[in-house]
């Protein structure tokens, strides 16, 4: 399932994984993510319990990047990637010692940089020619939400 | 051992300074700088150092070609060190330090950038050479301006330093 996902999903554009992925390596991403204290990974739901996408930490100490991938475009613009990632965004905060949480994103990608917005994040810089992407280096756009501001935020949603 | 390639480009050399591969021999000198604290207001890698743990950083760097480790010479003593490490898909990140006061303000972070530039660029055909430095260390800001490095981002509360945690500015030289 998520083995098909990666490499076939819709989202692919916008990911900066880079594809195509093994079987095999996504089964070991999986295996470890699904274990490693370091990682914690999330499968995306529907209400109905559809699953739609991956979402996810990498820890370094007290900053935590994040990464998300919607795989079933029927459910983009629907609201799940910003509920998803406020989600992960407060249980984090609330759960872990983190100071901030970050993430990249292609600065083409609207849809997700309006998400990460509404989730509170504020960008921080662009870097230029960072990742690889149809056949060139692209620039990045790097986000943060603190905890100070995840605090402060608390409440009124 | 081979001394890094070296093309002066636009950038001169100051008297008797040298950037050369990082030899088990200058470890001492950079265990005992980094510990008397001559860098503790700027360095981004702030806990006293062994000479067993520098030697370990050594050898790795020496094994693994993916880690430049470089001494700074001035008349033959070290001076300060510099790397270039962990080169993500599209770059390098790069690091100095410039130990000895005396040898500050003379354009040996200039030189010894740019230096370590051209490795990233000519001999390890990086994209982008990338840094982190405190947004208040001007000195520092000036010396990677001159070398075509560019202000990107400001990580805010990025890094725990001297007891708070504080930004950092990230900047990058784009081929």
């Amino acid at each position: 399932m998520l083995h098909q996902w990666i490499n076939q999903s819709p989202a692919r554009d916008w990911l900066m994984t880079r594809l195509p992925l093994s079987r095999e390596n996504e089964r070991a991403w999986a295996a470890s993510a699904a274990v490693s204290p370091a990682t914690p990974t999330f499968v995306v739901q529907t209400r109905t319990g559809k699953d739609i996408g991956v979402i996810g930490l990498t820890l370094h100490g007290a900053r935590a990047e994040l990464g998300i991938a919607l795989h079933e475009p029927r459910y983009w613009s629907g609201g799940y990637g910003t509920d998803a990632v406020q989600t992960l965004v407060d249980g984090a905060f609330r759960a872990l010692p983190l100071l901030r949480i970050e993430l990249i994103v292609f600065p083409d990608n609207v849809r997700a940089i309006r998400c990460y917005e509404k989730a509170r994040f504020s960008k921080e810089g662009v870097l230029r020619a960072r990742e690889y992407r149809r056949g060139k280096y692209q620039d990045v756009v790097i986000m943060s939400i603190l905890h100070e501001e995840w605090r402060r935020g608390r409440g009124k949603d | 051992m081979a001394v890094a390639r070296i093309d002066l480009g636009s950038v001169s050399r100051p008297a008797g300074v040298r950037v050369v591969a990082r030899a088990q021999s200058h470890i001492p000198a950079i265990a005992a700088a980094f510990n008397r604290g001559d860098v503790a207001e700027s360095t981004l890698y702030h806990l006293p150092r062994s000479h067993v743990a520098l030697s370990a950083g050594y050898e790795g760097g020496r094994r693994h070609r993916t880690i430049r480790n470089f001494t700074i010479l001035r008349h033959k003593s070290v001076v300060g060190v510099c790397s270039l490490f962990a080169p993500a898909f599209a770059g390098v990140q790069l690091a100095i330090a410039i130990f000895d006061a005396a040898s500050r303000g003379l354009g040996v972070g200039r030189f010894a950038v740019s230096t370590l530039c051209d490795v990233a660029f000519d001999e390890l055909h990086a994209g982008r050479v990338e840094l982190g430095t405190y947004p208040d260390n001007h000195a520092a800001i000036r010396c990677y301006e001159a070398c075509g490095f560019s202000r990107e981002a400001l990580l805010r509360s990025s890094i725990y330093h001297n007891g708070a945690w504080r930004d950092l500015l990230w900047m990058a030289h784009v081929r």
